[in-house]
């Protein structure tokens, strides 16, 4: 005698399980359902999209990575140059400023007045930061457009070369501590000529392709 | 990119309006001006880039002369025009101030 067929009172309503197979195909077995089946055939398609979610998503992801790591690679980078160009001018600027100043410093520079042996040791410091502020402007100079950097350097040379003896100190000192601004500005025209001349070029082309008898 | 009118660009471009033939170089303009070259450059570069003032190089021979050549400066006929206006609206006070000051003074 075959036993009575199991019939689960908290299962799925009969007609939604007969729909399910009806869709994708399972044949009932007698009166019951093959629910083994319905459940892998909608697994395996699940797991499908999943798959391909996953995928999907891997990729993007990996793509992110890369984008985040570059990214921060490149403002790194930018960040240690424009870090680094700003404090060699400005610093070589203050330092000059120090020195020309008799280093008659206010608060904490007073220190290094008295470590070096007060006003005694000026002269020697202000020697030297003499011959470093040439070679300062010419670094500064070094980070301007070519040609805008050798003509601001011997500009700069022709105005000392003329300046009264007691200016040139104070006139160094300011085009060093303005040095920053020329480089930005500078670079600005210099990038903003080139946009135009290859938008330039870029419309030029296509009013010379549209011209064309040809097309 | 439009030129800020600055005093120290006020400044220098009355010195090279005052005679708009006349070239200046850097000492010349320093000295009508008060300003250091060092300030003066950079205002000079945004002038010239928007075209209002042209510059050139001495011709001279630097050996020959003792000493380097200079930069001359001076303005463009259209510089001219429109740093005049420039400088007429600079100091043309706001809208703003003017209604301040009549409030100050109690003419509202």
């Amino acid at each position: 005698m075959a036993p009575p067929a199991y019939s689960s009172p908290a299962g799925p309503s009969r007609n939604l399980v007969d729909a399910l197979a009806r869709v994708f195909g399972i044949g009932g077995t007698g009166a019951g359902i093959d629910f083994a089946a319905a459940g892998c055939l909608i697994g395996i398609v699940s797991g499908l999209i999943g798959l391909i979610v996953g995928l999907i998503g891997i990729v993007s992801g990996m793509i992110g990575v890369v984008g985040g790591v570059l990214g921060v690679i490149a403002s790194g980078l930018l960040g240690v140059i424009a870090g680094g160009v700003l404090g060699v001018v400005a610093g070589g600027a203050v330092g000059a400023g120090a020195v020309w100043r008799d280093w008659s410093f206010r608060g904490s520079f007073s220190v290094f007045a008295t470590r070096a042996g007060g006003r005694d040791a000026m002269p020697a410091a202000s020697r030297l930061m003499a011959k470093a502020s040439p070679r300062i402007m010419w670094v500064a100079s070094g980070l301007m457009p070519r040609a805008a950097g050798k003509r601001w350097l011997e500009e700069a040379q022709s105005y000392l070369f003329e300046a009264p003896r007691e200016h040139r100190s104070r006139t160094t000192r300011n085009y060093l501590l303005t040095a920053p601004q020329v480089i930005v500005v500078s670079w600005t025209y210099v990038l903003a000529r080139r946009i135009r001349l290859t938008r330039g070029k870029a419309e030029t082309g296509q009013s010379n392709s549209s011209d064309d008898p040809r097309n | 990119m439009a030129v800020r009118m600055t005093m120290q660009a006020q400044m220098i471009l009355q010195a090279l309006l005052r005679d708009p033939a006349r070239e200046l170089y850097g000492l010349e303009l320093a000295e009508e001006t008060g300003l250091l070259p060092g300030t003066a450059y950079p205002i000079l570069l945004r002038l010239e880039n928007e075209g209002w003032v042209t510059s050139r190089w001495e011709d001279i021979s630097p050996e020959a002369e003792g000493r380097p050549r200079r930069r001359y400066y001076h303005m463009t006929a259209n510089g001219a025009a429109q740093a005049s206006r420039a400088i007429a609206a600079a100091r043309r006070p706001s809208r703003a101030a003017l209604r301040s000051l009549a409030e100050e003074g109690g003419y509202t």
